[in-house]
């Protein structure tokens, strides 16, 4: 623990440990939510799990209004969480959590800017909305309450004013930012199944012909990994020429076990077939003539999991019906916010929790809260009574995603780390993005779950910077409200109630909990040691670092 | 299947890793197996909770597709999986295919002679060559000429032309945009080769394909409307024989369609077509049309998933008449 410490901090001395006697109110289990002692997971405090739900659902820590409202009330947990879902940032969090699993944030397409006249300004920007337009579309459902059903049955999709300009889209005119637009290329009613940005994302070729994107069809709407299935290939056959290959495709046991699913499905996306594949005018719009072609190319019928669909629109339908369609939507919820793959062990919560789902009319919101109130979500430590598994499985904390970094500093300080316009943290053409712990979608299929070498050298230079930045801003330009220095001018020293009462804030806004007497006195030892040589503003750059560089800040 | 990197061991109950530990693992051993049980049971418990009702949203009509009819593609009542209902009765589904083809069969020539065409308003700058579109030359950007035509993409194009013969070739990803406002999109390949019939020098063999995306925003004919597909076609053409036959997918003038062995003869069947036809319709739905032996220009219509054909009728003679002369399409 202490290399890490020492490693983390730009300059001073560690932020000790909290002392658990100053910690605010830590409520009793059942004040939160009834947890089954045999489960060995013993909550976080009240305090701890507001700011690990603010995190996740608006990336940003607690309020202080928060925070005093729970301390006065620890049942009001569950209002203050209705109000973060009811956030306009909740919205964008879910496009954060899908992109997790649905990797479409690749920033690496066959189309760019230039291929629709675009100027070299507009490049980042298209690659970043073409993979988020399928996401966005997921969010929109999600964060506005509509059946979950119609990510797969909506005669619309969700685009920004660029992708308007450039895709068969009704953007609404006059319109900014993220807004429902319908295709005007006669592409069915079969929401994300006929999303741009997802099948620029999961490619295929002549000879896949649409496979791949069948089986990621399974993979993110029903959990199922076909590339995961185990094959035993037969000593008999060994097909090469094309045409034996499709025999064996269709016929031999090793090959059906995998392919009696996938070909009727690759069958329903012939509609994204092109003929040459960097061209923008075939990769943007959708072919309804080429729909026809599967019979000739795959010899099956469009069909789900044996059931005969009449195109996506019927597709998406059927697999909306499926049961798993659910059970996937509660596991890749679950996934997202217990920060671990759901196990076996699970299985008993998954299933209550796929019931309150049907039950709300697969309403996403009502599943996150679900998921929020679940010991595995709320887990703060073990018990002496969690089976040994529990170790191994459980994380009663986990490190926060590169996009919560990213808005929790830009929340906090005002700091964006971009290099000409593009976000670095979003931005995968320098790779910073995949070095503060995130996925880029390709190889680094996973967030990092703990901190590493890299990622303790991004994350020491984002504080400094955003620490500097935030000070600048609101110490000496002074030309905007203070962001986080609301309580202190330069001249206030240690000891003078400005000076406490900035400090008592600071560690609110980050940490979500007072600080003990031992971390206050050090932090004013860090303030008082930088005064001679940097001044007022680096005594106040330094506190905040420490503050941020502490792993208890960049976990949840 | 993508490489997942896993970085440090897990945290566990709040400790923090060791900062080094930076050693990539691969995934458990046998993960999947307790996760495909997982799977199988989950959805069995899924399936043995509240059942969705199938049949009664699958009954109900799409919100964007027509009032049911009464023809017969409608969709069925039963307990049965129903096909969508189709937004226009078989009549006018014929009609639209009809407006659809007999303005002309799309020709490869005519992109090509476009194209060629405006490459020889640009010069030694931009885009640099007589025929060719390089990116050797032309930027990812695009260039614009001094006559004010902007040329972008990639295309190569070759026209060979000897006494007996002709093979035009266009292949292509490129845009050509005009002073006058004409925007010309070429995404794939226009082929056209002629061969004259030995013996008989005022008769040709010709074939064509077509594929990919062609159109000319404020541009002239099909192409003003646009091309998509894949298509292929031959024939002869004399003055005692015409004959051609199509096959392949196009979106020709908003409607998409299937050629299936559709030929034409002059000689034969007053100019109505053999073979077959898909038409697709704006629910979505496709109708194959089989053309009868009688060469009346009528056939067999059956929708996807209906229970039984009806008869239709057709008059397809002038996209016969334009696909049958197609080698002296301009």
């Amino acid at each position: 623990m202490r290399p890490l410490l020492l490693l983390l901090l730009a300059c001073g001395e560690a932020t000790p440990k909290p002392d658990e006697a100053t910690t605010p109110a830590t409520a009793t289990p059942e004040a939160v939510a009834p947890h089954d002692p045999s489960l060995g997971l013993e909550p976080a405090s009240p305090a701890r799990i507001l700011r690990r739900m603010s995190l996740d659902l608006r990336g940003t820590t607690p309020t202080l209004e928060e925070l005093a409202a729970l301390e006065a009330d620890p049942s009001a947990l569950p209002a203050l969480r209705e109000a973060m879902l009811a956030d306009p940032r909740f919205e964008e969090r879910l496009v954060d959590l899908f992109g997790e699993q649905w990797w479409t944030l690749v920033d690496n397409f066959d189309v760019e800017a230039y291929d629709y006249g675009l100027p070299p300004s507009d490049t980042f920007e298209l690659r970043r909305a073409a993979g988020e337009e399928p996401l966005r579309l997921l969010a929109h459902v999600g964060a506005r309450d509509l059946p979950w059903s119609e990510i797969v049955t909506a005669d619309y999709t969700v685009a920004n004013p660029l992708l308007g300009e450039v895709w068969p889209l009704d953007y609404p005119a006059g319109a900014t930012g993220w807004q429902v637009a319908p295709w005007t290329d006669g592409r069915p009613h079969a929401g994300v199944l006929v999303s741009n940005g997802l099948w620029w994302r999961y490619r295929t070729n002549p000879f896949n012909q649409n496979r791949s994107r069948a089986a990621a069809i399974f993979r993110l709407l029903t959990c199922t990994d076909i590339l995961a299935r185990p094959v035993a290939f037969g000593e008999a056959s060994r097909p090469t020429s094309p045409e034996d290959q499709l025999a064996a495709i269709l016929t031999e046991p090793y090959c059906v076990a995998c392919h009696a699913a996938i070909e009727p499905v690759a069958a329903s996306l012939f509609g994204f077939w092109v003929t040459v594949q960097y061209s923008a005018e075939e990769m943007t719009r959708y072919h309804p003539e080429r729909e026809s072609m599967a019979a000739e190319y795959t010899s099956v019928s469009n069909a789900w999991v044996g059931e005969p669909v009449y195109g996506l629109a019927d597709l998406g339908l059927v697999i909306s019906q499926d049961p798993r369609f659910t059970t996937c939507a509660v596991k890749t919820m679950a996934k997202a916010l217990w920060r671990r793959e759901p196990e076996l062990h699970d299985l008993p919560t998954l299933t209550e929790l796929d019931q309150q789902f049907r039950a709300a009319d697969q309403r996403l919101s009502a599943l996150v809260a679900a998921i929020t109130d679940t010991p595995q979500y709320q887990v703060g430590r073990l018990t002496d009574a969690a089976p040994a598994e529990a170790e191994e499985r459980e994380r009663t904390v986990s490190l926060l995603s590169a996009e919560q970094l990213r808005h929790v500093l830009r929340d906090l300080t005002g700091y964006e780390w971009t290099r000409y316009g593009d976000d670095l943290l979003q931005d995968d053409g320098l790779g910073y993005r995949v070095l503060a712990g995130g996925l880029n979608g390709v190889n680094v299929t996973s967030p990092q779950p703990d901190p590493g070498l890299t990622w303790n050298l991004v994350w020491l230079r984002l504080v400094q910077a955003s620490a500097s930045y935030v000070v600048t801003h609101d110490l000496l330009t002074r030309d905007e409200a203070p962001r986080l220095f609301t309580e202190v001018t330069l001249e206030d020293r240690p000891g003078d109630a400005a000076f406490e009462a900035q400090l008592e804030d600071l560690a609110l806004r980050t940490l979500s909990r007072r600080l003990t007497e031992g971390e206050a006195a050090a932090l004013r030892d860090l303030w008082t040691a930088l005064l001679p040589t940097d001044g007022p503003q680096g005594g106040w750059t330094a506190v905040l670092s420490a503050l941020l560089l502490d792993p208890e800040f960049v976990t949840r | 299947m993508p490489l997942i990197a896993r970085r440090n061991e897990p945290l566990r109950h709040g400790a923090a890793a060791p900062a080094d530990a930076a050693v990539a693992t691969p995934n458990r051993p046998g993960y999947f197996e307790p996760m495909a049980h997982f799977t199988l049971l989950f959805a069995a418990l899924g399936l043995a909770c509240k059942a969705d009702p199938v049949d009664e949203k699958r009954a109900d009509p799409s919100p964007d597709s027509a009032p049911p009819s009464e023809d017969s593609a409608s969709a069925d009542e039963t307990d049965e999986r129903s096909p969508p209902t189709p937004a226009r009765t078989s009549a006018e589904l014929i009609a639209v295919l009809e407006a659809a083809l007999n303005p002309g069969a799309p020709s490869p020539q005519q992109p090509a002679e476009r194209y060629i065409h405006l490459m020889g308003l640009g010069d030694s700058a931009c885009p640099g060559h007589p025929t060719n579109l390089m990116d050797s030359i032309v930027p990812l950007s695009g260039c614009t000429a001094e006559s004010g035509v902007v040329y972008a993409g990639v295309a190569l194009y070759t026209d060979t032309v000897t006494a007996a013969s002709r093979d035009l070739r266009l292949h292509g990803d490129f845009t050509i945009d005009t002073p006058e406002g004409t925007h010309l999109i070429g995404g794939g390949a226009a082929d056209f080769a002629t061969m004259q019939v030995s013996g008989a020098p005022d008769t040709v063999d010709w074939n064509m394909s077509l594929t990919g995306t062609w159109r000319e925003d404020g541009g002239e004919g099909w192409m003003a409307d646009g091309f998509g597909g894949l298509i292929k076609a031959s024939g002869t053409l004399g003055p005692r024989e015409a004959k051609a036959s199509i096959d392949g997918v196009m979106t020709l003038r908003g409607v998409s369609i299937e050629a299936i062995d559709l030929a034409f003869d002059a000689t034969q069947c007053a100019g109505h077509p053999k073979g077959a036809l898909k038409v697709r319709d704006d629910s979505g739905l496709w109708a194959t049309l089989v053309f009868s032996e009688r060469c009346d220009g009528c056939g067999s219509l059956a929708w996807d998933g209906a229970a039984e054909p009806e008869e239709v009728c057709t008059d397809l003679v002038e996209f016969g008449k334009s696909l049958l002369i197609l080698p002296a399409t301009p």
